[in-house]
């Protein structure tokens, strides 16, 4: 009994082993919700959270969402290159809203200088970060800071301010739902506010004319308050939803007015990979 | 059936959205390189070459579903592919050209477009297979004859492996 014990042990421990030395780098199968993933435990819990703080606050401005992903090397992901990587991480996790393809993937590679760094954006972003200014400004702007001793953390907030500088606000405002309407007081207040209007607009009608027939101009108003209260009450709440707010193609599709049927085949167009179509530059 | 057979559609335009996108990159490329490395003749007219036979290849929808002519598209692209690579090689041996600007950006957009053509064909080739699965396996080969829908040629990756060995570099 105790041999077999024994073996047991032995093929365990050999198994566990095995599985350690060649471990892969395994992601989650959604967007986390923290926008960087720091598999090559190259920054300090602080840093971590200014630069994932930075990044919603211009996903929250933009509705652009940068992702920022350190590996320690490419070996350790089990794919053969960078571009493999960010791809795999594109197609997984498809950031940025499905109408918009306004994501976009940055992974840097390495624990020591010289660091490798590969950006993808989706198609959305390719316009204003096209290959040719993302080599560039790799090359020229983000690399001598990371490369530098200690700046790696400075590296990557270089490179973020310099794309947020370089894509402007092509997005800003366009199809994202008012903020301001997410406070349930503030909701109610104004519920009230256009039952009182109502009221208001039906008192006069009456009391300007009693044998016109006249359409209600507060049937419309309501309607569009209607129509508008249902697409904010399907946003899930930004503070504790547990999968992420920022993978705006599950939830767009609710709070979409257009009510479109195919938003489970990820939309009209083929690419399943949020928009990305591969293109970016790097190494 | 018939949403796979739009989602092969759509993947192949990409494609040839993808490959159109190359061969403009590559009348500027060509200018930038006659700036620095004049002489060096050979290379620059077979990527001008290979460039014009594929612009004179009519790329319509119906090209897809037709093996000759995809298999013929395929090897001019191959071909404009592989005059580029050997271009770029060359241009390893002139620093003065690599520095240049305009040189970095198109060889940066080539590299990225190159990625580009290479995620496009291979969703255009999951497509095609997903819909040719579907075409040959029973019941659903039954609907296909019934609304002539035929299996999709594909790209032949064996093929590719063979013509994009970059040929050895003599000096």
């Amino acid at each position: 009994m105790k041999k077999i014990l024994k073996a047991l042990a032995l093929c365990f421990l050999v198994l566990v082993g095995t599985s350690i030395a060649q471990a892969k780098i395994s992601i989650p199968d959604q967007l986390p919700h923290e926008l960087v993933s720091d598999y090559a435990g190259m920054l300090t819990v602080g840093q971590k959270a200014e630069l994932n703080a930075k990044l919603r606050a211009y996903y929250d401005k933009t509705t652009n969402v940068f992702v920022v992903v350190t590996i320690p090397s490419i070996e350790e992901t089990g794919e053969a290159t960078l571009q493999d990587w960010n791809m795999k991480l594109a197609d997984t996790w498809k950031p940025g809203s499905a109408e918009k393809s306004n994501g976009l993937i940055m992974t840097i590679s390495g624990k020591v200088p010289p660091f490798k760094v590969r950006i993808n954006p989706g198609r959305g972003l390719t316009g204003s970060l096209t290959d040719a200014y993302l080599k560039r400004m790799i090359e020229d702007t983000m690399k001598p800071v990371l490369n530098a001793p200690t700046n790696y953390y400075q590296g990557i907030n270089v490179a973020v301010d310099a794309m947020a500088a370089q894509v402007g606000d092509e997005f800003t405002h366009e199809s994202k739902p008012s903020k301001s309407l997410n406070d349930g007081w503030v909701l109610l207040a104004l519920f009230c506010g256009f039952w009182l209007l109502v009221f208001m607009v039906l008192g006069f009608g009456v009391v300007m004319s009693k044998s016109n027939a006249r359409a209600k101009p507060s049937d419309n108003t309501y309607n569009r308050t209607n129509s508008g209260y249902r697409g904010q009450s399907n946003r899930p709440s930004k503070s504790n939803s547990e999968t992420t707010n920022y993978v705006p193609s599950a939830w767009s599709s609710n709070n979409d007015t257009s009510d479109s049927g195919d938003s489970d085949s990820g939309s009209s167009s083929f690419d399943s990979g949020g928009g990305f179509d591969g293109g970016g530059a790097g190494d | 059936m018939q949403t796979q057979d739009e989602k092969a559609d759509a993947a192949w335009s990409e494609v040839l959205n993808q490959y159109q996108r190359r061969a403009d990159l590559v009348p500027n490329l060509v200018n930038v390189v006659k700036g620095y490395a004049s002489h060096e003749k050979d290379v620059l007219t077979q990527v001008t070459e290979a460039r014009a036979k594929v612009g004179s290849i009519q790329m319509t929808p119906e090209f897809a579903s037709n093996a000759q002519a995809l298999a013929k598209f395929q090897s001019a692209q191959s071909e404009l592919g592989n005059a580029l690579s050997r271009l770029m090689m060359v241009t390893e041996n002139y620093p003065q050209l690599k520095a240049d600007g305009l040189f970095r950006d198109l060889q940066a957009q080539i590299e990225g477009t190159e990625n580009r053509i290479s995620v496009a064909r291979n969703r255009y080739i999951a497509a095609v297979k997903d819909y040719n699965v579907t075409v040959r396996s029973f019941p659903s080969n039954l609907t296909a004859k019934v609304f002539g829908l035929q299996l999709r040629p594909n790209f032949t990756v064996a093929n590719e492996q063979a013509i994009s060995a970059p040929p050895a570099v003599k000096f």
